[in-house]
């Protein structure tokens, strides 16, 4: 360790404290900070990730800069002598030299922090994601100077070696590109290969054990290339006079059967190059050729043994036999990396993390599943769908994103077009493939923009992307049945779906409509009571205000009996008249109020709950898990033990904690806890009840249903909505009592953009500080260090 | 470390590159103590020798011992033993002296207070202390050449192995070098590659002459002078029939040839080369009984220059590069 500290001593002053390693570095800061700086201007967004797109192809050119004097110049003055006779290994000059260039380069962006801290006086910017960028941004700065290291490596020309490092980058950062090109295993090999798409992961701010793999498992193959590259340059055992030409038996058999076999090798490889399937009849002309190879190999058994005793020969072989299991160990490690990962999203909004219910979606799908983006403007929606394409691709391999420029790529919209037989052609949207159904889904719908109603006007809201939302939903659709139809009750001061101000019920009857629900708002005509919403799965009872007759009653308790399911959202102190009906369900309605005096939503009082504890053996609870609902008052909703029915299975899924009390106290008056009168926590806030019942009556249809009665109805009101899982509790609810124990878990979020309202000012201090203070800056420490450095020698 | 084990010993060592030949069977062993000069013409084996001696590169066959370490398995503790100044004084340029030599130190295991004392021990002796502060790039060829030394010889190598130490340099600084090489006899095994004849034959005390990848000669270069071929220059007062009666007086002699025959006036003077011992009484005894009266016979100086091109001679003609017509023999018999 010493010794390459040691040599990492030399090296790194070596590049980056003289005048031409200033300079390149001031060149690289200012360049950098034009780039963002003019970025930020125009996206109008506090991050870097677009900076760190144009840095990671910027490294590609200033990586070799750094790495292509640390071995080439060596050879070239004969220094690496002196290297190579001082009592150090190989492997100890190649670590040092790589530490140093990585050094160096973390040394040069070490100052691109100072871009979140002028990011901070204009906005907020996301430091979990920008330190994800950066560790990304690291991670190929360390892979691209393993590659310069190699390249420096094999020649004494430091311009060669420059121009290898740039090609062998570029390559590695343009393999996507070619992966369009290519089919089956070759694609995904070119893909994974793609240096710029595994810092797009990071760039995101999400940080994936793939990608990490990726990077640190190429960067160690490049660094054992290089010190086998070293040591080559050591062995030039060369040959001796006739030694190659091994004395072989039956020579001419030997060289007709090698020739046969490669015949084979060459048809089989045609075979795979032209895409042909793989029969039987391949199979054996593989066992043929291995056989064919093997005659002239065991016959000459004896030579070849002797051929490989003489030192040289076994040492080559034995470092190409290295070199091979290297490469092996790389591919295994990338394999089973891209089978077993974990990925963290260091985002500030967890804006990368997929739901439950996608997640487990997507674990469900059993063909390729192609997702066509169609690019238009806005380029930051499509860089939000295309991350979220990404994404979902990253959960299941089945997943094909394949993004489309019109301009560029007319022939593929074509192509397209006749595909899905589409009247025009498609523009600024996704097409979904999944077998033979496919789906559009316009750019603009996974955008939501908000309504709310403020002192009686309506006003809209940032606009936030919804995408996940409309994707999942869509694909929902695509792989369930439909889901059916959601009927609010109506005429007794429910909260209304239809409306979209505070109180309203429209953002979940929007997400309801995305996941592929009908969506109704019925009142119970007198007339119809026996039909009442016969065409439903689900009918919500949102909050009433009014007591419902007991015709309305008899109405639900009859949809109950088809083997309906019924929401009920109660709200306290509001008589709803529902106690008959929730009666028979081993259900009772608490005429109190809940309070948490630990528990509660933020700066509240404590009557605004914050509900986390669920039952995980109840599926809401379970679907809930790790969720939290705030509810702004609640009642309680307990079990009653009295006359029990048998043909009812009841459960409380949600409660508060142990601080909770369910407490008497009148409308608008602030509550007391009296603990003799009152009923101390847990509180019961939610109950599932699911019934089947036998009927005596020949030809009469088993009761059914099911019946959710939450202590709250506000919770899923739009003001509310948003808040923790409210809207999960509110779908998660409807899809239990639809009997959709597929789709359940925690929902897409919607997320906003973290735009950035700047004034001209701002622009201009964002550009003086990268462009002007932080180079100059970077630059007066360097100076000063070198002038240090001088003294000190 | 046995007293009596060799600094170092070639024991078969071979080593080819591709079809060529870098060294073809060399067994050596030189005593510790010893200031080895390799001599050899270009592309002889010289830099390979040291290389695989330096453990730069293993040898292609045979076997290496440095203090009787193993250069192949026991690399690291050869190394150790050893202080190498390559060809040319590979140093880097953008360092200071005093930043090499700490540098070179820290390369070389010797930490800490250590550091100063190992520097202040070569910097003195190879007079660099009035340059430490300067940039390598602005010494002169001589001063890096020195500094190229002490970084050698920082770890206080049992051998210090220079690889032709004084090319390029001017005759002042050659001269320097040498006092310094002298004064460094006494605590080092030296092994000094060079062309420079003189110089070896000056500083050394055993010679290795090696021409293409074989050694020819190995000895302290008076026994080798012994051993090698002599001019003789015999001048006799010039009788009429003396280029008739030479040939037959010569014959009368073992192991000599006539090299060249001048007549001036009333002297001649006949040049001789011997093979083998000293012919000089019986040359005397034959002229006197042939009445032939001797002016002066006495012996050509040798130098290591003649040895050295006797044994490069002697290898070409066994291998039948040296045309026959360059024969000396020839040439005196066409004079004659």
């Amino acid at each position: 360790m010493n010794q390459i500290r040691t040599i990492m001593k030399r090296d790194w002053p070596a590049i980056i404290l003289v005048p031409s390693g200033l300079t390149i570095m001031t060149i690289f800061l200012a360049l950098a900070g034009y780039l963002f700086a003019s970025q930020v201007a125009v996206t109008q967004q506090a991050t870097l990730r677009y900076l760190f797109r144009s840095l990671g192809l910027l490294c590609v050119l200033v990586a070799p800069l750094i790495t292509m004097r640390l071995l080439a110049e060596e050879l070239h003055n004969g220094t690496f002598e002196v290297l190579a006779t001082a009592p150090l290994r190989d492997r100890d000059i190649v670590l040092g030299k790589f530490l140093a260039g990585w050094k160096c380069f973390t040394l040069w962006t070490l100052p691109m922090f100072g871009y979140l801290l002028a990011l901070e006086i204009v906005g907020a910017p996301d430091w979990g994601a920008a330190l994800a960028g950066y560790i990304g941004l690291q991670l190929l700065a360390a892979l691209l100077i393993a590659i310069g290291l190699f390249c420096s490596s094999l020649t004494s020309s430091q311009i060669l070696a420059a121009m290898a490092a740039i090609l062998v980058g570029l390559a590695l950062s343009l393999s996507s590109g070619a992966a369009h090109h290519a089919r089956g295993a070759m694609r995904g090999v070119l893909l994974f290969l793609d240096t710029q798409s595994h810092l797009g992961v990071f760039r995101r701010g999400v940080l994936d054990t793939r990608s990490i793999f990726f990077f640190v498992g190429t960067t160690a193959m490049f660094l054992y290339l290089t010190i086998r590259s070293i040591e080559s340059r050591r062995w030039k055992f060369g040959v001796v006079p006739g030694a190659l030409t091994v004395a072989w038996r039956h020579r001419t058999l030997a060289c007709a059967l090698f020739a046969l076999a490669g015949l084979l090798l060459l048809h089989l490889v045609f075979v795979r190059a032209s895409g042909r399937l793989w029969t039987a009849w391949q199979w054996a002309e593989l066992t043929v050729l291995f056989a064919l190879a093997l005659v002239p190999l065991a016959l000459n058994r004896k030579s070849i043994a002797q051929f490989l005793q003489r030192r040289r020969y076994a040492v080559v072989v034995t470092v190409l036999l290295n070199s091979l299991l290297v490469l092996a160990v790389w591919g295994l490690l990338m394999f089973l990396a891209s089978r077993h990962y974990y990925r963290k999203d260091l985002t500030a909004d967890n804006r990368h993390v997929l739901s439950a219910q996608t997640v487990a979606l997507l674990k469900t799908l059993e063909t390729p599943l192609e997702i066509y983006i169609i690019e238009d403007e806005p380029a930051d929606l499509f860089q939000q769908i295309n991350d979220l394409a990404d994404e979902y691709a990253a959960h299941n391999k089945l997943i094909v994103v394949n993004r489309i420029d019109p301009n560029r790529q007319p022939a593929y919209i074509e192509k397209l077009q006749r595909r899905f037989n589409l009247p025009a052609e498609p523009k600024g949207e996704l097409i979904i493939a999944y077998r033979d159904d496919f789906r559009r889904i316009p750019a603009r719908a996974m955008v939501t923009i908000p309504f709310a109603e403020l002192r009686g006007r309506v006003v809209r809201g940032a606009p936030r992307f919804d995408g996940e939302a409309e994707l999942t939903g869509v694909l929902l659709n695509m792989l369930h049945t439909d889901p059916g139809r959601v009927v609010f009750l109506a005429g007794h001061g429910e909260r209304d779906p239809w409306q979209t101000g505070p109180q309203g019920l429209s953002a979940v009857a929007e997400r309801l409509r995305k996941s592929g629900w009908t969506v109704d708002r019925r009142v119970i005509s007198p007339g119809r009571l026996a039909t009442f919403a016969d065409d439903a799965k689900v009918v919500v009872v949102a909050g009433p205000r009014r007591s419902l007759s007991d015709e309305n009653r008899a109405a639900l308790g009859q949809f109950l009996d088809r083997g309906g399911g019924v929401l009920l959202m109660l709200e306290p102190h509001q008589e709803n008249g529902l106690e008959a009906l929730i009666e028979p369900w081993n259900v009772r309605i608490g005429r109190d109020i809940v309070v948490d005096l630990s528990d509660y939503a933020g700066q509240a009082d404590p009557t605004s709950l914050y509900v986390s504890r669920f039952e995980e053996t109840a599926a809401v609870g379970k679907a809930m898990s790790g969720l939290a609902v705030v509810m702004p008052t609640a009642r309680r909703i307990s079990v009653t033990r009295q006359n029990l029915r048998p043909e009812v299975t009841v459960r409380n899924f949600m409660h508060t904690s142990g601080s909770g009390w369910a407490v008497y106290a009148e409308p608008h008056e602030r509550f007391s806890i009296n603990p003799e009168r009152d009923r101390r926590g847990p509180i019961s806030l939610g109950a599932m009840c699911e019934r089947y019942q036998e009927l005596r009556e020949p030809g009469r249809e088993p009761l059914r249903g099911r019946l959710l009665v939450l202590g709250d109805a506000d919770f899923a009101v739009n003001q509310y909505v948003d808040m923790a899982g409210n809207l999960d509790l509110f779908l998660n609810g409807v899809d239990w009592l639809a009997d959709r124990q597929g789709v359940l878990g925690a929902r897409p979020k919607a997320v906003g953009a973290p735009t950035l309202t700047m004034t001209r000012a701002h622009i201009q201090l964002l550009f003086w500080v990268s462009v002007v203070v932080i180079p100059a800056g970077a630059l007066l420490i360097g100076v000063s260090a070198l002038r240090k450095r001088r003294k000190a020698a | 470390m046995n007293v009596d084990t060799p600094a170092f010993e070639f024991e078969h060592v071979s080593k080819y590159y591709g079809r060529h030949v870098g060294l073809n069977d060399v067994s050596l062993s030189i005593r510790r103590g010893a200031l080895v000069g390799l001599l050899g013409p270009n592309g002889a084996g010289k830099t390979t020798a040291i290389r695989i001696l330096t453990c730069y590169m293993p040898p292609s066959s045979g076997v290496v011992r440095v203090c009787g370490n193993d250069v192949l398995t026991h690399t690291r503790v050869a190394q150790r033993c050893m202080g190498y100044l390559p060809e040319n004084c590979p140093l880097y340029h953008d360092m200071r002296v005093m930043e090499y030599l700490r540098w070179m130190c820290e390369l070389r295991g010797i930490g800490g207070s250590d550091i100063e004392k190992a520097i202040f021990n070569v910097a003195e002796p190879c007079g660099i202390m009035p340059w430490r502060s300067r940039l390598i790039r602005e010494l002169s060829k001589g001063y890096r050449q020195r500094v190229g030394l002490a970084a050698a010889m920082l770890h206080e190598p049992e051998i210090l192995v220079l690889d032709e130490p004084t090319v390029g340099l001017d005759p002042i600084q050659v001269q320097q070098f040498r006092a310094l090489l002298s004064r460094l006899k006494e605590r080092h095994t030296l092994l000094i590659s060079s062309h420079v004849l003189s110089e070896i034959e000056m500083l050394c005390d055993t010679v290795v002459i090696i021409h293409q990848g074989r050694v020819v000669a190995v000895g302290a270069p008076e026994a080798l002078k012994a051993d090698s071929t002599r001019h003789y220059t015999l001048e006799c007062v010039s009788t009429r029939n003396l280029p008739v009666l030479l040939p037959g007086l010569l014959n009368r002699v073992e192991a000599v040839t006539l090299d060249g025959f001048e007549e001036d006036g009333r002297r001649c003077i006949i040049r001789i080369t011997g093979h083998g011992a000293d012919p000089r009484r019986a040359l005397a005894r034959l002229f006197t009984e042939a009445g032939i009266e001797l002016i002066d016979l006495h012996a050509e100086r040798i130098s290591l220059e003649d040895v050295f091109i006797d044994h490069i001679r002697g290898c070409a003609r066994e291998e039948g590069m040296i045309p026959m017509a360059s024969d000396p023999d020839k040439r005196g018999a066409e004079h004659a």
